[in-house]
């Protein structure tokens, strides 16, 4: 559970479509994420969860519909991407760190190249979220040494350096060893924990479960049904609900 | 790799490969004999040359070096562009780069002689513009065109995820490729570049054509004062041989980097 949501809406989607020729990703997608809330997206694969994601920060573009995320539209001809990706983190499946760097470069390359911080206290600040991820004294680690749980927490490290409001997870633990989803998981907890808004697409449902504060069902380019935990897990109303939990539960 | 399996090979008579390296020993030391009996005589007067015209070689080394830094900033701008999301800006640089490539050194060599003033004035004062260095940045120029695709094929090969991490950091363009995805190419442009560096070297002795006072020139003005047409090849082996000398441990370093970094990851 997150820190009390508010009321205050930090993403607001409307209609959104998106194709890839032929193909509609996402059909008509409205979405609410109010600030400090914990929302996590469920359903099947190809559904477009990781499209909507992408959409979000602008690493995707769209067809028609707005998104508006802190205050800025990002839908719009020429977003203020800067200020945008400031505010928004996002993590991915396959983690992307910068292989040629060292763990802790890979976590300040940022914060020195956008937000143009002084090395020492970009450093020092670097030091204090690989203590938050529990991977103290592995700032000279490369990637390529390290598991893939704890690459992913390097990334997630890497992404909280920006101070961003809004986190989003696209099935992070998707590519992980059953042993090290639970230590990932356990970051996500604490970041969740700590105010930020997440945005959260997993295949973990007891997790979902448990941590989020609004669960959306995606079918077919759609929100099909948004709800609390208790009542998509509990008492879904849609069928394909229904289906898609009796499939993986 | 750490784990990999260390094969104890057990001691024995030395194997075929090694007897065919002796034998190739023997056969390069035979050669070298009977061309050192055939030829004492021209060999003794190219010997007896031979400080005067490495000190030509030395121009040809400059040269190259001038060529290959010419041809790799000029290059790089050309491939970075080539890789640009704005289409037309791509369009322009990749065909600028098709001219180039497919331009004749020779030619190219030609037109910076001729087109390029003997003096430039730079930062107020008149700079001097020898024929030598003239020749060099002609030689650059085409082959920018090479390096211009070896980096495009160096941003090429990073993948795509690479900038979509650097992007949802707030990176913009110029400063993913400076911090992300060039120092990564590096690995893959490195041996390509060096080859380029080994051919530009090469083609430094077209500029005798031209007049410019290198090995080649060198050696065929010491040849017309001789009037003896039995020196013609014993010469340019030695060319041959100088600049094989010089070039060959480059090529072979560029091929071993080449296998290491392929083999890893």
């Amino acid at each position: 559970m997150s820190a009390s949501p508010t009321d205050q809406r930090q993403i607001v989607i409307r209609d959104l479509v998106k194709s890839y020729g032929s193909h509609t990703v996402l059909n008509g997608v409205s979405l609410d994420v109010r600030q400090s809330e914990i929302a996590c997206l469920i359903g099947p694969s190809g559904s477009g969860k990781s499209t909507l994601l992408r959409t979000i920060n602008a690493l995707a573009d769209v067809d028609s519909g707005t998104i508006d995320v802190c205050g800025i539209r990002v839908t719009d001809r020429d977003p203020d991407l800067l200020t945008l990706r400031r505010q928004v983190g996002m993590i991915f499946q396959s983690y992307n760190l910068f292989p040629h760097l060292s763990v802790l470069d890979n976590i300040t390359l940022a914060p020195l190249t956008v937000l143009k911080e002084e090395r020492g206290p970009a450093e020092e600040r670097a030091r204090a979220l690989l203590d938050k991820v529990k991977l103290t004294g592995k700032e000279a680690a490369f990637p390529g040494q390290l598991s893939g749980g704890q690459q992913q927490r390097v990334a997630i490290a890497r992404s909280l350096a920006m101070r961003p409001r809004v986190m989003m997870f696209d099935e992070v633990t998707a590519a992980l060893d059953p042993e090290t989803v639970k230590e990932v998981l356990t970051t996500i907890r604490d970041v969740a924990a700590s105010g930020v808004t997440c945005l959260i697409v997993t295949h973990e449902m007891r997790f979902a479960r448990e941590i989020a504060d609004v669960v959306h069902f995606t079918d077919g380019g759609r929100i099909v049904e948004s709800g609390t935990p208790e009542q998509i897990f509990t008492a879904p109303r849609d069928s394909r609900t229904r289906a898609f939990l009796e499939r993986v539960l | 790799m750490s784990n990999q399996l260390t094969v104890v090979k057990p001691r024995s008579w030395p194997g075929a490969a090694f007897w065919w390296r002796v034998l190739r020993w023997s056969a390069l030391l035979a050669v070298l004999g009977w061309v050192h009996a055939r030829y004492r005589e021209p060999i003794e007067l190219l010997a007896g040359w031979t400080p005067g015209l490495l000190a030509s070689f030395l121009r040809n080394i400059v040269m190259g070096l001038v060529a290959i830094a010419v041809a790799t900033a000029l290059g790089t701008a050309l491939g970075i562009v080539q890789c640009s999301p704005h289409r037309r800006r791509a369009t322009v640089a990749r065909q600028l780069t098709l001219l180039l490539r497919n331009a004749p050194w020779l030619v190219a060599v030609f037109y910076v002689m001729y087109l390029v003033p003997y003096e430039v004035k730079l930062f107020g004062q008149y700079v001097f513009l020898a024929d030598w260095l003239k020749a060099a940045i002609g030689i650059g120029v085409p082959a920018a065109g090479y390096m211009s695709e070896i980096v495009r094929g160096g941003i090429r090969s990073i993948p795509l995820q690479q900038w979509e991490a650097a992007n949802a950091l707030g990176l913009d363009r110029r400063q993913i490729l400076r911090r992300v995805v060039l120092p990564q190419a590096l690995r893959s442009m490195t041996p390509p570049w060096m080859s380029l560096y080994c051919i530009v070297t090469l083609s430094t002795s077209l500029a005798n054509i031209l007049g410019v006072e290198e090995l080649m020139t060198s050696i065929s003005l010491r040849l017309a004062g001789e009037t003896r047409p039995d020196l013609l090849l014993p010469a340019h082996a030695y060319t041959f041989i100088v600049f094989f000398v010089y070039i060959y441990p480059i090529s072979r370093l560029s091929r071993r980097l080449e296998k290491k970094w392929s083999l890893k990851e």
